[in-house]
């Protein structure tokens, strides 16, 4: 079994390593006449790279996963999560290295690796909060209908920005290397269609963690409530998982 | 469909990270009467993570890394990666040795990339020794690929090991 995954593993970072290669090729390339085609294929192979680069371990779609395999959400609102996260992993990743460039100005690895210690701790106490209030809000609805248990926009949005919240470095490698290139138009737009990318992936996530809930969650009858608060338990679990190495 | 439904729940539990930080590398060894005599390795780094090295190891933006420079940069960033045992694994016998003392390292920039290179302290039975290479954090991808090695004297055979969650790459003699 542990096969089939590192070789999927192996082929991820296999593509990555070629994207890579061919984005940072390109960005240099970007000048002179045929500048607007080439900041095109920028912004494709950032696309790609997202993607697949999302495609990874990590990012949130461990949260993203539970969260919709165990509570009822329509497949809109998987592509609503994902771009959600991946806004506020942009966002994220554009202050951190705009911020630490322009003005830290020095030691971005360093900087990098603190702002990255910070954000993270952010996140994991986030996602306990979200996973003790997933648990409330469970027993607080177990004598609804099943179908009438539905998540709610604002616990998603704290879900998403919980996940967004610590800055990809992917994306801030991208975004630096264009800063010191002097190309920061196509470092910003470079990070976005990055984003859209790996939001694509986050989302395809939430879409097959609520087709198995579509598939299974029924099953349970009146004790829907019970998958609910074992989602809630697991979210906690992670949170708790990702805080323990800085305490 | 089972296929995916494995990728999938491993790829959501697995909370590893994922590379960021390409490395080529490049091993240079040399073998005589079936002793590797001569263990080089070494590291090229991939252009985005070295515009950002650059960055910060050319202090005198001179282009280049002079001698002061690669010193500090073997004080200050090369030697933290101990603790990751310099993503290298020597096994002789059957068993991992703690990996040999380090010697004539130096960084260069080559075609806009930081290279590192550095040798190890020792000499090894080439019928006996396998080495192996991997980030078991996966933060780091180090590539190997057969372009990139050079063995005179013995014939090496690469391979790879699937090692669950990480891919080692691996260097032995036939």
């Amino acid at each position: 079994m542990s096969e089939i995954y590192s070789n999927f593993l192996k082929t991820i970072v296999d593509y990555q390593y070629e994207l890579n290669s061919y984005i940072s090729k390109t960005i240099r390339s970007v000048d002179g006449e045929n500048s607007f085609y080439l900041s095109l294929l920028v912004l494709l192979i950032a696309f790609i790279y997202g993607a697949v680069h999302a495609a990874g371990p990590g990012h949130g779609k461990a949260l993203v996963a539970f969260y919709f395999s165990t509570n009822k959400s329509s497949y809109r609102s998987a592509f609503k999560m994902g771009y959600m996260i991946s806004i506020i992993h942009a966002l994220s990743a554009l202050c951190a290295t705009f911020g630490i460039f322009f003005i830290l100005k020095a030691m971005f690895r360093e900087n990098f690796n603190n702002i990255s210690s910070i954000t993270m701790q952010i996140s994991a106490s986030m996602i306990i909060l979200i996973g003790i209030y997933l648990m409330y809000d469970a027993f607080k609805h177990k004598n609804l209908d099943e179908k009438k248990i539905k998540s709610k926009p604002k616990s998603q949005f704290i879900v998403a920005l919980s996940s967004g919240i610590v800055p990809c470095p992917g994306v801030m490698t991208i975004v630096l290397f264009c800063i010191i290139l002097e190309k920061y138009i196509l470092g910003v737009s470079a990070a976005i269609a990055m984003s859209i990318g790996m939001g694509f992936t986050i989302s395809l996530a939430g879409i097959f963690s609520i087709s198995l809930n579509k598939r299974f969650g029924g099953l349970l009858g009146s004790k829907a409530y019970l998958l609910k608060v074992f989602g809630a338990l697991i979210i906690f679990s992670l949170g708790l998982f990702l805080l323990l190495p800085y305490l | 469909m089972k296929k995916l439904l494995i990728i999938f729940l491993l790829n959501t539990v697995n909370l590893s990270a994922h590379p960021h930080t390409f490395i080529d590398l490049h091993p240079n060894l040399h073998v005589e009467d079936g002793t590797i005599v001569k263990t080089e390795f070494k590291w090229k780094m991939d252009d985005m993570t070295s515009a950002m090295l650059i960055m910060e190891f050319d202090a005198n933006n001179n282009g280049k890394i002079d001698k002061e420079e690669s010193d500090f940069i073997y004080e200050n960033y090369f030697l933290s990666l101990k603790s990751y045992n310099f993503y290298t694994e020597v096994e002789v016998d059957g068993k991992t040795m703690t990996l040999p003392k380090i010697k004539n390292f130096r960084a260069t920039i080559e075609d806009n990339r930081i290279c590192y290179f550095f040798e190890l302290d020792e000499s090894f039975s080439a019928k006996n020794t396998i080495f192996k290479f991997s980030d078991k954090e996966m933060f780091v991808a180090i590539m190997l690929k057969d372009k990139f090695i050079a063995i005179d004297g013995a014939k090496a055979k690469v391979d790879g090991e699937d090692m669950d969650f990480f891919f080692e790459h691996r260097i032995s003699f036939e």
